[in-house]
C-alpha cells in the first residue's frame, strides 16, 4: 500500500540543522519502510551516517528522500523519480546528493541479461533508424521491463549510441546521427 | 510531375476553396472533387484489415511520386520494416525514398508523439526534409493511454492542430469495428475536416460469402463530395475504386 504524501514545513527545515534520525523514524517521516529504506541506501539512492542498524540519516538525506516520495506518488517509477529529482538539483545548480546514483546499480538484470538487453535495443534502432520513443515505448516495442530499458538507453547514450532528448518532462531516445532531431 | 488539380466545386470559400490535395488515389480524387481541400485533415476510419494504412501509404507514395511532396508516415505499432515491405508488394520502394530524403518513418508512441509536437522536434524535420504530407497511423493508439487530464477530443486537436502549424496535409487513420452509429459521432469524426469510411460488406452480388470492400466518403468539409459507398480492390499500385456507385448494398 502506498502511503498518503508525506508533508513537511518547509520552515521546519530550517529549524532543524542538526536533524539525525534512525532508519526507523526516517521511514516513517518519509512515508516509506524500513526495507526500501534499506535497499536505496544499499543502493546509493540516499547517504546515510553509520553502518546497519546504527545507520543515521541527516537532513539532506530526508530532503532528498520526500522529494524521491514525492516524484514517485506523482506517477513516475523508482527510477523516473530518481531521474527527475536528478534532475532538478541539476536544475537549481546543486550538485547531485548522492554521487553514487550510478543508473546501473539500480538494474535488475544480471550483467548477461543487461549485455543482452543492450544488444537488442541497438538492433531495434539500427533496423529502425528513425525511432524516437521513451523507455515505456521502447519497452512495449522490446517486450521489455520499462525500468530495464532506461537503464540499457541511459547506458547506450553515455556511449553516444543514442542521443536522450527532454521533452515536457519526459526523456525520449532518438538514434545519434544525421537527420534526427531533437 | 504532375499538377495540383484546382476546381470550382468548393461549397464555403474560407477553406481555399479552389486549392486541392490529391490523395492520389484518382477515383477518389473524383469522389473529393478534384483532392483534398488543402487545410482539411484527413481521417480514415475501418476495422482491421480494411486498408486504412494502405491508403495512408499511397497518400504519400503519390506525393512523393507524381506531385514532389517529400513525406512523413509516424506509426505506433507497425514496424517499419513491415511497412516497407508491404509497400513493396504494391510496388512502392519505400526504402529507397528514405534514403533520397522524399519520406521519413517515424516509429514512436503516441506519449512520446504528443510531448515531441509540443516541441518543435517535428517542426525542426518537416523544415529540413521539407515535408508537405504526414500520415499519422494510427489515432486508436491514443486510446490506449488514457490520461485523466486531457480527453480524446483534446489531444486529437492539439495532434492536427500542431502538425497544421507547419502547414502539411494530414491524413490519420482510426479502427472502428464497424460503421459508427449517426448517434455515436466520436469526437476524432466530429473534428476531422474529412472522413473516409472502409468496410468490408456482403451485397446481393456476392451470395457466395465473399466480402467487398467498400469506402464511403462521408464528410468533405469545404466541398461537395459523391455520397454514395463504392467498392474497392487492393492490388499493386494500392487501392483502385472499381465502380460508382456501387450496387445492391
Amino acid at each position: 500500500m502506498i502511503p498518503s504524501q508525506p508533508t513537511f514545513d518547509p520552515l521546519l527545515w530550517e529549524a532543524l540543522p542538526d536533524l539525525n534520525l534512525n532508519i526507523a523514524q526516517t521511514a516513517e517521516l518519509c512515508g516509506i519502510s524500513v526495507r526500501q529504506l534499506g535497499y536505496w541506501t544499499r543502493q546509493g539512492y540516499v547517504t546515510a551516517q553509520g553502518k546497519g542498524t546504527r545507520r543515521t540519516y541527516g537532513l539532506e538525506a530526508v530532503r532528498r528522500l520526500l522529494a524521491i516520495r514525492k516524484a514517485m506518488l506523482s506517477g513516475l517509477s523508482l527510477r523516473q523519480a530518481l531521474r527527475s529529482v536528478a534532475e532538478s538539483n541539476s536544475a537549481l545548480g546543486q550538485s547531485p546528493l548522492s554521487s553514487s546514483l550510478t543508473l546501473d546499480s539500480a538494474a535488475s538484470l544480471s550483467p548477461s541479461d543487461a549485455a543482452s538487453l543492450s544488444e537488442s535495443l541497438q538492433s531495434f534502432f539500427r533496423a529502425n533508424g528513425r525511432t524516437r520513443d521513451h523507455a515505456g515505448g521502447l519497452a512495449i516495442k522490446l517486450g521489455r521491463l520499462e525500468d530495464d530499458v532506461q537503464v540499457a538507453a541511459e547506458a547506450l547514450c553515455n556511449a553516444g549510441v543514442l542521443v536522450p532528448m527532454l521533452c515536457a518532462g519526459m526523456t525520449i531516445y532518438r538514434q545519434a546521427g544525421e537527420g534526427n532531431y531533437g | 510531375m504532375a499538377e495540383r488539380p484546382s476546381d470550382n466545386s468548393g461549397t464555403r470559400g474560407g477553406v481555399d476553396a479552389f486549392r486541392r490535395t490529391p490523395t492520389g488515389i484518382e477515383s477518389l480524387d473524383q469522389l473529393l472533387g478534384g483532392g483534398l481541400p488543402d487545410g482539411n485533415s484527413l481521417l480514415v476510419q475501418g476495422a482491421p484489415g480494411t486498408g486504412k494504412t494502405i491508403l495512408g501509404m499511397q497518400f504519400l507514395q503519390a506525393g512523393i511520386e507524381q506531385f514532389e511532396e517529400p513525406g512523413m508516415f509516424v506509426t505506433f505499432e507497425e514496424h517499419p520494416r513491415r511497412l516497407y515491405r508491404d509497400a513493396r508488394a504494391l510496388g512502392w520502394d519505400f526504402e529507397a525514398h528514405e534514403k533520397s530524403r522524399k519520406l521519413l518513418v517515424v516509429f514512436t508512441s503516441p506519449e512520446a508523439f504528443l510531448r515531441e509536437l509540443a516541441s518543435d522536434n517535428y517542426g525542426k524535420m518537416v523544415r529540413e526534409y521539407g515535408l508537405r504530407r504526414v500520415v499519422v497511423d494510427s489515432l486508436t493508439q491514443f486510446e490506449s493511454y488514457p490520461s485523466a487530464v486531457e480527453q480524446g477530443r483534446v489531444r486529437f486537436e492539439r495532434v492536427v492542430n500542431a502538425l497544421r502549424r507547419d502547414d502539411l496535409s494530414v491524413v490519420m487513420t482510426r479502427e472502428t469495428e464497424s460503421r459508427e452509429s449517426p448517434f455515436r459521432v466520436t469526437p476524432e469524426e466530429y473534428l476531422a475536416d474529412t472522413l473516409i469510411q472502409l468496410e468490408y460488406r456482403r451485397t446481393e452480388e456476392t451470395r457466395d460469402a465473399r466480402r467487398v470492400r467498400i469506402l464511403e466518403v462521408l464528410k468533405n468539409r469545404g466541398s461537395a463530395h459523391s455520397s454514395s459507398a463504392h467498392t474497392f480492390v487492393i492490388g499493386m499500385g494500392g487501392i483502385n475504386l472499381q465502380r460508382s456507385p456501387a450496387q445492391a448494398l
